[in-house]
């Protein structure tokens, strides 16, 4: 890319003041938002009108996020930046207090029980990973080394076995592309990345051996194989169900309440699905848009950002966003196999609506506060100590 | 920066590659994908195609398909969510069985904030019972003198009235008690006004003569209209009431459910939507009080056996007792209703022990209990998608089933099909030759690996093919264009010919299935297409005169000599019509497929004479009919039919010649002594000196006895003789009067004989109408067919020809020539094959003939046994037609 190009696009990202850019943040985040509540509403029975006792939890939830919105734009970005290994710290704690005692849900252990609300802890160790790493990546001085890389990665991996172990797979694959931009951001040397990546693709048969279970070998050979998709129908037949009811949407949708009633885990996984059916290419479309727009402001805030823990802290976070994005509709879609990631902001569950919720204030709170320093400003030694002969301070001798 | 950048180049690349996989998917492929989706649920059936018929050509029907109707239990239109009933109903079972009304009595405590009018409301529905107030604030000393009169016009065991003392067990709340009436208590139903006009008055009448307080009578007249007298009482809401047994039809199961049960119940319900529905009702003060409905068209198994309870109940209820009907009915639904409880107690376990086994190994999905479900549905569909039949052929039970057919409610599970059965109207006599077929799927030989998977294979293909015919769009025109091709679609229950000339007319008979849509979509029908029908030149009546004169030799009618079997074959020497083909024993195709035991024990004792198969196709030893092969093959060497063998006239070492005892049994014979007399020691001078070995079998193989010859049509080539010519190692001298080795078709010696007949030019023999008529000449110089048939007519006419003598039935009455076989089959027995083959009229030769007896007991001889069978075939002939001059001059 040459330099005017450059430029252009940097202009092009730049979009207005810090705080245009955290309104029209906020404005994509209420658009994402009412979108999940109007599909939430619709997947229910449809004989049911508006606050029908779904609507009503899935509400509390949205009202919880922007509690926590809020609650994330109270202390200023530096103090997260000094607690962000005590966060890291706790998520692995919880990481691995979840896999003990946390409520087994379908086999799986993935949620604290909290009386009212079931809280999952992957999703807070996303944005404890990328705080952790922010941090680490901005602390050290060479930046381009290896060790640097490697200790990384080891920050990374913790969380994402516990998450595999918990087993959630689809979680702690959402982890590494978080890792690779941040690193990358931070001017990691591109070949140790591909490096990583290539080890990663020698050590995945491995991991596909040892490391899968059952029933999610059998999704990703019934995915890359139609002759193997006898061996797992029933992912087989959820993803053509899911592309036919987005196909059958057409343009403009079958109306909002239309859609397919039979559709598996219409309210989660597949919630992308119902939006294609009900609302057709432009109301998918609009969607798409949306979570493309989240996801450059989260990059045009790093951009910004003159601070290196901010601006990796946007780059993961609009990383971590795009790739659950990503990955949800692409399922959807067709394109990926079956992971059971939900579509954030959009799908029905809590943990993950607080804590992307939090993440959004986080990007405010970087995109609206100036970068400074939270000590004492720092007051040349000149400025203060007195001159050796007692007179006049001396300046830049 | 840069870097910065790069990611949200990438970021954008991602979001760029959905939009587009999004427009192709909703934009390009949308109008597919809709199809698709549309049918996903469709039910696409093949519908089964008739199969024409065999016809003779006087119309006569040998076999044709008649439709049947039949009631089944279907499994439903839309196979999914059958599986999610299953647990289904066990939830509501557990929610019912804690909270059904029924088992939760009024006396216990109330869900609070109800007062009693919604409490009765509630219980008015869940009880399925219907009241009228009549009256309230009672004394009970009332109520128990007003039972007496009530009871007295209500039927018997019954209890009409109903004393409701709420305010007993409801403190708090001032309920007075109150007299009601139940309808549905005294029998009365829709439609009978005078019957409840005539009670309610007989109550207002006794109410009257009690006379209760003025309050009392007060409200009574209010609700009686004001008329005690019953003049005039208040129209009864018909209307109302019809909803209200729609609604009982619709099947609403309430519960009384405290709220938060009752929003869980109707969330499950709400998950499969299709069968069951989840009803909130609201009791005038506004109590929640829920309901499932189970919508019909379920393919629900449970459905099944209630609707077969139900119509069980019908039926005996609505006075089909006495009926053919009702016992099928019965019988048939409650082994339903057996089978069905059987097949859930399995299915359920099953269920059971798949949730354990997952809970054990604690498989970690996200979507584990829908997989669940989903697998289940799979093995339930597996287990239940058959059809099962109710009623087999309504058609038989009249306006019964006509009655059954409106009583249906609406909507049920149970459907009318169509299918065709084969019908055999002419029984026994042509049944080996018509044959049979049945459906495809029973004419699977399951004891042969490659014939069941060739089935197995062709079954799958057609299920493949309907899955992409449901798959795609344009259903109709890709059938059709399927339907253009080879191999023909066939349902596995489309007839295929199994024997005899249903077997061979198969492709020619068969039709080609069509097609029932019924989707979100679509709905449409493609009828099937009926095959061709076959006609036949053969003579119904003849045929059946022949058999049942084969079947009188059989018996022993002449002379006593029984035989085992027999054929009888007559051909049109004009066109090669064969006129009879009749081949005893034969069987009836009707009473074969019925499955009729008795009748299937007969047959299997009729065993080795394979009366499944018609004898006329097969080959059989010959005897002295034979005789007439070597004949011509020594008249067309060039022999003389004047060169004479001296025969002694009695038994030779090795063989016994007929003249053996008659006067002038030992004498030098010619040819026509020869054939006259059928003398065994001239033909073995023929054959063993003058022919030999080459010569004879060369000849055989150009009159068409080696082998199966060609020019047979299907329809006829079951299995021939072998080519003796390639076989034949050393011609014995037995060979040369047709033992032994010696085999011949019936068909091929009639096509011989009737060279002879016509002077070496045979017309083909053919069965169908539509086969060409065709003549063969045959190496046979029309010097010497003169020869061989001045030789026959002398069987008949001369003494002391083989078939002169009374007992044979041709002379003196008929003009034929014919050459008489004795084939011995096993000396010590006695056990002979008799033959008679020739030709009549013998100058102007119309018709050729070949009889046969097999197995012919106590040393029965051809002529004697076999000439009267065929005496019986000239007599019909002569009869048929008079003018050709069947009968000899003589007796005329």
């Amino acid at each position: 890319m040459t330099r005017d190009a450059s430029r252009r696009f940097t202009r092009l990202l730049a979009l207005g003041t810090p705080l245009y850019i955290a309104a029209a943040l906020l404005a994509v985040y209420a658009l994402l938002i009412l979108y999940g509540i109007v599909f939430v509403h619709t997947t229910g029975d449809p004989d049911e009108i508006f606050p029908s006792s779904e609507d009503l939890r899935h509400l509390v939830r949205v009202v919880c996020g922007l509690g926590c919105l809020m609650l994330s734009l109270v202390p200023h970005w530096r103090q997260y930046e000094r607690w962000s290994y005590a966060i890291y710290v706790a998520a692995l704690v919880g990481l691995a207090a979840v896999l003990v005692v946390g409520l087994e849900v379908r086999a799986a252990r993935r949620w604290f029980d909290l009386g009212i609300v079931r809280f999952q802890v992957s999703e807070f160790a996303k944005i404890a990973l990328v705080l952790a790493l922010a941090r680490y990546l901005k602390a050290t001085r060479e930046k381009e080394s290896l060790r640097t890389c490697a200790w990384a990665l080891v920050l990374t991996v913790a969380p994402a076995i516990l998450i595999a172990r918990e087993p959630d797979l689809g979680s702690s694959l959402m982890l590494p592309p978080v890792f690779f931009a941040m690193v990358f951001c931070a001017g990691g040397r591109a070949r140790h990345i591909v490096g990583i990546v290539l080890i990663g693709l020698l050590i995945a048969p491995i991991i596909f051996e040892v490391g899968l279970a059952d029933y999610q070998k059998r999704r990703f050979l019934g995915f890359i194989s139609r002759d193997a998709a006898e061996l797992d129908p029933d992912s087989v037949v959820q993803i053509e169900r899911s592309i036919e009811a987005i196909g059958s949407g057409g343009v403009l949708g079958k109306g909002l309440g239309q859609g397919d009633q039979q559709l598996p885990v219409r309210k989660s996984d597949f919630i992308f699905a119902v939006v294609g059916e009900e609302t057709g290419f432009l109301g998918a479309g609009i969607l798409v848009g949306l979570c493309a727009l989240l996801f450059l402001f989260c990059l045009d805030i790093a951009a910004r950002a003159n601070d290196l823990f901010a601006r990796l802290a946007c780059v993961g976070l609009g990383v971590a966003l795009f790739f659950q994005a990503f990955v949800n509709i692409a399922v959807a879609m067709g394109i990926l196999p079956v992971t059971g990631v939900n579509l954030p902001l959009v799908s029905q569950g809590g943990s993950s609506l607080l804590t992307t919720s939090f993440g959004i204030g986080l990007l405010v709170n970087i995109a609206i506060r100036p970068t400074r320093s939270l000590a004492r400003p720092v007051v040349p030694l000149g400025d203060v100590l007195p001159g050796p002969t007692g007179g006049a301070p001396r300046i830049g001798r | 920066m840069r870097r910065v950048r790069i990611v949200a180049i990438l970021g954008c690349a991602g979001f760029l590659l959905l939009i587009a996989r999004l427009a192709s998917l909703q934009v390009f492929r949308s109008a597919r994908l809709q199809a698709e989706a549309a049918l996903r649920d469709s039910d696409v059936r093949m519908l089964p195609a008739p199969r024409c018929a065999i016809k003779t050509s006087a119309g006569e029907i040998l076999a044709e398909d008649r439709r049947v109707i039949d009631l089944v239990i279907t499994a439903g239109g839309l196979y999914p969510d059958r599986a999610a009933c299953i647990l289904l109903a066990d939830q509501i079972d557990r929610v019912r069985r804690r909270a059904d009304v029924l088992g939760e009595p009024l006396e216990g405590p109330l869900p609070g904030g109800m007062d009693a009018q919604a409490l009765l409301d509630r219980w008015t529905r869940s009880s399925g019972k219907e009241y009228v107030r009549l009256a309230a604030d009672l004394t009970t000393a009332q109520v128990d003198r007003l039972r007496p009169h009530a009871r007295a016009l209500a039927p018997p065991d019954k209890e009409p009235i109903a004393l409701f003392k709420h305010g007993m067990q409801l403190p708090g709340l001032a309920v007075p008690r109150e007299l009601w009436l139940d309808i549905t208590a005294l029998g009365v139903t829709l439609g009978e006004e005078p019957l409840w006009n005539d009670l309610l008055r007989g109550i207002a009448g006794g109410i009257a003569r009690l006379r209760g307080g003025t309050r009392f009578l007060a409200e009574l007249e209010a609700t009686l209209g004001g008329r005690p007298d019953g003049a005039e009482f208040p129209a009864i809401d018909y209307e109302a009431r019809r909803a209200y047994a729609a609604c009982k039809e619709a099947e609403i199961v309430p519960f009384i459910l405290s709220e938060d049960e009752g929003r869980r119940l109707l969330r499950h319900v709400g998950l499969r939507r299709p069968y069951f529905r989840g009803v909130e009702l609201r009791t005038k003060d506004d109590g929640a009080f829920f309901a499932v409905r189970r919508t019909y068209g379920a393919a629900f198994t449970r459905d099944h056996r209630d609707v077969c309870s139900r119509l069980l109940a019908l039926v005996g209820r609505e006075g089909f007792g006495s009926s053919a009907l009702s016992a099928a009915f019965r019988r048939n639904a409650l082994e339903i209703i057996a089978r069905m409880d059987a097949m859930r107690r399995r299915a359920d376990a099953f269920f059971r022990r798949k949730f354990e086994e997952k809970r054990a190994v604690r498989a970690p999905d996200v979507a584990w209990e829908l997989a669940e479900v989903w697998r289940a549905r799979y093995l339930e569909h597996a287990l239940f998608a058959r059809e099962e039949l109710l009623i087999a052929d309504l058609g038989t039970y009249g306006d019964d089933a006509v009655r059954l057919l409106e009583l249906m409610p609406a909507g049920s599970p149970i459907a009318v099909r169509s299918r065709y059965v084969r019908r055999y109207a002419q029984g026994e006599s042509v049944g080996s030759l018509v044959g049979l077929a049945r459906p495809w799927e029973l004419t699977v030989d399951g004891d042969s690996p490659e014939a069941l998977a060739a089935f197995q294979e062709e079954v799958r293909e057609h299920g493949d093919f309907l899955n992409a015919l449901r798959a795609g769009p344009d259903i109709a025109a890709r059938f059709t264009e399927r339907r253009r091709v080879l191999p023909p679609l066939r349902t596995p229950s489309d007839a295929a010919g199994i024997q005899g000339l249903e077997r061979d007319l198969d492709p020619h008979l068969r039709g080609m299935v069509g097609l029932q849509v019924a989707a979100a979509g679509e709905r449409f029908e493609i009828p099937p297409l009926a095959g061709n029908d076959a006609e036949v030149v053969i003579d119904l009546h003849f045929t059946r005169a022949m058999y049942d004169a084969l079947g009188r030799a059989a018996r022993g009618a002449h002379q006593g000599y029984a035989c085992r079997s027999g054929l009888a074959i007559v051909m049109d020497l004009e066109n090669g019509n064969l006129l009879c083909l009749a081949s005893y024993p034969s069987f009836d195709p009707e009473r074969y497929l019925s499955g009729d035991q008795r009748y299937l024990d007969r047959l299997a004792a009729l065993e080795r004479d394979a009366p499944l198969r018609n004898h006329c196709f097969f080959p059989i030893i010959p005897g002295s009919v034979f005789k007439l092969v070597v004949a011509a093959a020594f008249l067309e060497e060039g022999g003389s039919p004047a060169a004479s063998v001296y025969c002694k006239g009695r038994d030779y070492p090795e063989y016994h010649c007929p003249n053996h005892g008659l006067p002038d049994g030992d004498a030098a014979w010619n040819l026509h002594e020869g054939i006259k007399r059928s003398c065994n020691h001239y033909f073995v001078d023929l054959g063993m000196r003058r022919l030999g070995r080459d010569k004879l079998a060369g000849w055989m193989g150009r009159f068409g006895f080696n082998g199966l010859p060609e020019w047979l049509p299907p329809e006829m080539s079951r299995g021939g003789p072998p080519d003796y010519a390639a076989t034949l190692r050393e011609l014995r001298y037995y060979m040369c009067y047709g033992s032994g080795e010696i085999r011949v078709l019936p068909l091929v010696m009639l096509r011989f004989v009737a060279a002879i007949a016509r002077g070496g030019s045979a017309p083909r023999p053919r069965i169908l109408k539509d086969a060409p008529v065709a003549h063969d000449a045959l190496p046979l110089r029309p010097a010497s067919c003169a020869e061989l048939r001045k030789a026959m007519r002398a069987v008949v006419a001369e003494y002391p020809g083989t078939a002169h003598n009374p007992e044979c039935g041709l002379f003196p009455t008929f003009d034929a020539a014919v050459k008489t076989g004795t084939a011995e089959l096993d000396p010590r027995l006695g056990t002979n094959n008799a033959w008679v083959v020739g030709f009549a009229p013998h100058r102007a030769p119309r018709y050729a003939f070949v009889v046969c007896l097999e197995h012919v007991a106590h040393g029965g001889h051809g002529g004697e046994t076999a000439g009267p069978v065929l005496a019986a075939a000239l007599e019909y002939l002569d009869r048929a037609n008079p003018a050709l001059g069947l009968r000899a001059a003589a007796t005329r």
